[in-house]
């Protein structure tokens, strides 16, 4: 029995070293998580206008074009419950906070990240944010979450050509989705909206706690005299025809009805706004760097009319 | 709990320190503590069912007693059709209640009548079809009287639990099973280190084989319409190895698993895949379940002794409650149909045991003649396994349509050059160790440690590299 554990160990040995090494070193790389995370706890005091959500807003609203200082700490996938875990990790920083932006698109009502294909990111909450309320305990390492392949080549940028894993600018927008770089929209429509597009039946549970969720979010907002405004952000038209209209009404309507009995929220549709057309998009549902700046100034200018008239409004 | 999951890899270390360590020896501690793990495994995946297995294995246990102490020939009769009828009850309307409901409603349909079947929103209990099984030979072995009923209720629930084979076997019998499980049990290094082999060689077969071939079969068995004649059949292919590197793989490591705490469990695949006929490709896929179908069913219907016109009717029996035993849709059917239909020459003409031995035995090469046989006998096991994979009859059919069409004699539109190096890498290793349980177990044995191990680590740096999320096995389900 003692040889077998002495040859168990032996045979362990250099697998162990391996990977414990490359999770140390991945976690060495700079990433958006990190990045985001260090300049929320700086600065998460002077920020105005908060925008969260997933890759829509994350490629979609460039703070830099805001006429209030403001921040989007939105990332791929991101779901409702992580906007509102990153809302409540900074409880009583929000000094200066007078908005939060949150998108409700089409699949936000019926996905969360850790029920999702994209689980694996989770990860980066638990390590990089310290927010450890969803996933399990294996979440909390990077090397057993997403593909090896990829954790070699993140390695292989960093030790050699000194790459962080950074996407974004200093306001927290993903620089990666550039109209140079435009996807053919007609093939990204279809296999995005077949993406988005859930089993309705099966996803009852999670369209509930997405509804409490945007409640909490709610009353996060009214306890700390904020106002929320939720936007469904704009998607080409090769996207939208293909779109469940069932899935698309219920969660518009849903965030219509929450936002219409909340004084501190309203509720703004981009989807089929006419004034984004083919070179604003990077692909089907993404904007690229021209659609971001026309999204996030109508977003500045909305606010400011908020400001103004001190009225929600609608659209 | 998968067996490919991270839980897995602490959950069985700990269970093996504690079962050799804490345990010191006791025979008793060691089949308490199997059988505490196998129901914490068990409740990993949906602890309510737990109380389910643990019915069944009581109504068993009970029903086995009952009919052992039976006073007269009656008696024994009731218990065992109260226990056949229960057990099978269950089976029924978890698995396939829903599947008679709706299939009933649409024959109703057909004639004009419009009903709205009810049915059951329930899951299927994981492994439910695997432990039923193994308590319905235990209570046919009692009422033929070919073993005395076990009254120990620790040492039967572990028979009936015990974590390696609970979900997807191997389907184990009483006679193998449980007298090990009452034997003083020694930990025995070269049984322990090739039990680490097996494992090693089944997460290889599971996770760098099945699931990089499940990739493309996935996507083009969901897309078909939108892929060629030949792209297709590479589909279908990517399937046949999907299934196969992950139902044995999943036998591997369960027989590895078991061997760490000193039990052998029962041989479930032999190199199906280098069968000569279909009658030997049954004797070597899914082995427990085909020997489970030829003792308490093809047997006990009279087997090949009526002539000839019984053995057909017995072999179709056989291959369509085996079709339906994997599931409650007509794919499965139609799939045990096939196979029933491709056995048939081999029963007719009863050249069914021709090819007992490994093909090419004690040789390196096939000849030719085996060569043709073994790429007919490929051929056909691919065009059923399209059965099995489509989701339903209509898509089977669209599939199959598809790939004889012009677009047959093209270039494949999808050519993942890695996972087909891996795959032929894979068969050689298959080939070169077949005359063995598993092509793992000698491979390598005589070349210095230090290049074996080197062997070893690129295993496991290839289970590493090609890991993503955990991937369900495929018996899962059944």
């Amino acid at each position: 029995m003692k040889k077998f554990i002495k040859i168990l160990l032996l045979f362990s040995i250099p697998i162990l070293t391996g990977m414990i090494s490359t999770e140390l070193l991945l976690r060495n790389i700079n990433n958006d998580y990190s990045y985001k995370k260090k300049y929320l706890d700086g600065k998460s005091n002077n920020i105005e206008v908060l925008f969260l959500g997933s890759s829509h807003i994350y490629y979609g609203i460039n703070p830099e074009f805001m006429s209030r200082k403001s921040f989007n700490g939105a990332h791929i996938s991101q779901s409702l419950n992580f906007d509102l875990a990153i809302l409540e990790k900074y409880n009583d920083r929000w000094k200066n906070l007078k908005f939060i932006i949150i998108p409700i698109d089409y699949f936000s009502m019926y996905s969360t990240l850790e029920n999702g294909i994209e689980n694996w990111r989770v990860k980066n909450y638990n390590i990089y944010y310290d927010i450890s309320t969803y996933g399990n305990y294996w979440s909390g390492f990077e090397i057993f979450n997403g593909k090896l392949p990829t954790h070699m080549s993140r390695a292989k940028s960093y030790l050699f050509n000194g790459k962080s894993d950074i996407t974004c600018n200093q306001f927290g927008f993903g620089i990666n989705y550039n109209s140079k770089d435009s996807k053919d929209l007609i093939e990204t429509g279809k296999a995005a909206s077949k993406r988005h597009t859930m089993k309705l039946e099966k996803k009852q549970t999670i369209f509930s706690k997405n509804i409490q969720t945007i409640n909490s979010m709610i009353e996060f907002a009214n306890s700390h005299n904020l106002k929320i405004i939720f936007i469904t952000c704009p998607a080409y038209s090769t996207y939208r025809d293909n779109l469940n209209p069932i899935q698309l009404d219920n969660s518009v309507n849903i965030v219509k009805q929450l936002s219409a009995k909340n004084k501190n929220t309203a509720y703004y549709n981009f989807l089929a706004n006419k004034t984004f057309v083919a070179v604003d998009y990077y692909d089907a549902d993404h904007l690229n760097e021209i659609g971001a700046r026309k999204l996030t100034l109508k977003i500045d200018s909305i606010i400011n009319n908020n400001e103004r008239t001190n009225t929600p409004n609608q659209m | 709990m998968f067996f490919n999951s991270l839980n897995f890899a602490i959950f069985l270390p700990f269970v093996f320190l504690l079962y050799w360590f804490a345990t010191k020896g006791n025979l008793k501690f060691q089949n308490i503590l199997l059988l505490v793990s196998s129901y914490f495994f068990y409740a990993c995946w949906d602890w309510r069912f737990l109380f389910l297995l643990i019915f069944s294995t009581l109504l068993d246990y009970f029903t086995g007693i009952k009919m052992s102490d039976a006073k007269n020939q009656e008696s024994k009769k009731f218990w065992f059709w109260l226990s056949i009828s229960i057990n099978l009850g269950f089976l029924g309307v978890f698995k396939y209640y829903n599947f008679f409901a709706e299939s009933f409603a649409s024959a109703l349909d057909k004639i004009g009548l419009h009903v709205n079947p009810w049915t059951l929103k329930v899951i299927l209990p994981v492994g439910i079809s695997f432990y039923t099984f193994h308590g319905l030979s235990y209570v046919i072995d009692i009422y033929k009287d070919r073993i005395k009923a076990e009254k120990n209720f620790i040492d039967y629930s572990v028979f009936v639990s015990f974590f390696p084979l609970l979900v997807a076997g191997p389907i184990e019998r009483a006679t193998h099973l449980l007298p090990q499980i009452q034997k003083k049990r020694t930990f025995d290094y070269s049984k322990a280190v090739d039990g680490l082999r097996q494992i090693l060689w089944g997460l290889f077969k599971k996770i760098v084989i099945a699931d990089q071939c499940a990739e493309y079969a996935n996507q083009i068995f969901n897309n078909s319409a939108d892929y060629s004649g030949s792209t297709l059949v590479l589909g279908a292919i990517f399937f046949t190895f999907q299934i196969y590197g992950d139902f044995s793989g999943y036998s591997d490591i369960a027989l590895g698993t078991a061997r760490l705490f000193g039990i052998e469990l029962l041989k479930n695949f032999a190199f199906p895949y280098f069968s000569r006929d279909i009658a030997e490709f049954w004797r070597r896929w899914h082995i427990s379940l085909s020997t489970w179908f030829r003792d308490y069913l093809y047997i006990p219907l009279g087997g090949s002794k009526g002539g000839t016109l019984m053995k057909v009717r017995n072999t179709f029996i056989i291959f369509i409650v085996s079709g339906f035993w994997h599931g409650a849709n007509w794919t499965f059917i139609v799939w045990g149909l096939l196979n029933a239909l491709y056995i048939m020459p081999s029963i007719i003409f009863n050249t069914n045991r021709n090819n007992l031995e490994i093909v090419a035995k004690g040789k390196h090469f096939p000849n030719l003649k085996d060569l043709l046989f073994i790429g007919i006998t490929f051929s056909l096991t691919v065009f059923a396994w399209i059965f099995f994979r489509a989701e339903n009859l209509r898509h089977a059919i669209f599939y199959i349509s598809h790939i004889f069409s012009r677009s047959l004699f093209t270039i494949p539109t999808i050519i993942p050059k890695v996972t087909l190096v891996l795959l032929i890498l894979f068969f050689a290793i298959e080939w070169f160790g077949r005359e063995k349980q598993y092509a793992l177990e000698s491979f390598g044995l005589k070349i210095p440690q230090v290049i074996r191990w080197g062997f070893y680590y690129t295993l496991v740096f290839a289970i590493f590299y090609f890991a993503g999320s955990e991937q369900e096995f495929i018996y899962f389900q059944f």
